[in-house]
């Protein structure tokens, strides 16, 4: 049985890059910051790197401190509310910010991203379809 | 009624940048403006002009162009762009970051260039 979905959006992501990465703008309080990040499901979470919240004027360590766990080990992260837009969607999430510097990737990851959006993924043709997930369209 | 929202122009059409209560399919006249001029202040309302004011592009459509055609020239470094114009790069992100807004840029778009021999990414 076929099954037909409509998005609101259309992002044309570079397929040759290593990962499915998109621009992403962080806000807090009248503070941006505009980085790269991957989409990545198999994160719990949505996890900046230190820097990024640095610039936003954080005190990253006074945040809710939350583990990660990955194959290899783990590492600590603090939790912040900002507001994550990607394109036109704006939404009110906890990003969890890096407590070490070497830590230099973005992810979004299940909660405050995939858990607000509805997708659409052709990988082979770097194209990466989104609306909000409550859009009824 | 007058309402002043940021939109982008991309693909032959205007996008807002906010949320806006419009009616679909409903005529309404548009008055294009270049940010950084007087009436930005009252860009989504006026509720916050600090915060408005320095609200940026967050398609950044032009900033992912530059990125697939010029990503592999700066391996492991941190690039600031805006638009299509690499305004400072080296391997420390703050003095990147510094550096651009010494430049004159409020919201740089920001990108950690991963070197080409990098291990393929496995996720957590």
């Amino acid at each position: 049985m076929p099954y037909t979905l409509m998005f609101e959006d259309l992002l044309e992501y570079d397929a040759g890059k290593a990962g499915i990465t998109v621009p992403v703008t962080l806000r807090l309080g009248g503070t941006y910051v505009g980085v790269e990040a991957k989409l990545d499901s198999g994160s719990s979470h949505c996890i900046f790197e230190r820097l990024q919240g640095e610039l936003l004027g954080l005190d990253v360590e006074s945040g809710s401190p939350e583990w990660i766990d990955t194959a290899t080990g783990s590492f600590l992260t603090y939790g912040h509310e900002v507001t994550l837009s990607v394109r036109g969607f704006d939404f009110e999430i906890v990003a969890y910010f890096a407590k070490d510097d070497w830590f230099n990737r973005n992810v979004l990851g299940r909660h405050g991203w995939l858990n607000r959006i509805r997708m659409g993924l052709i990988d082979y043709e770097g194209k990466l379809y989104l609306s909000r997930a409550d859009d009824e369209s | 009624m007058t309402t002043v929202i940021e939109a982008v122009f991309e693909n032959g059409v205007f996008k807002p940048l906010v949320e806006a209560d419009f009616k679909e399919n409903h005529r309404y006249k548009m008055i294009v403006e270049e940010p950084g001029t007087e009436s930005e202040s009252r860009i989504n309302g006026g509720a916050d002009a600090t915060e408005t004011t320095e609200k940026p592009d967050t398609y950044r459509t032009r900033e992912m162009e530059w990125l697939s055609k010029h990503r592999h020239e700066y391996p492991g470094e941190y690039v600031a762009l805006d638009g299509h114009r690499l305004i400072s790069h080296g391997t420390d992100g703050r003095e990147v970051y510094q550096q651009a807004r010494a430049a004159g840029v409020k919201v740089p778009f920001m990108a950690h260039i991963e070197p080409a021999d990098n291990l393929p990414f496995g996720g957590w």
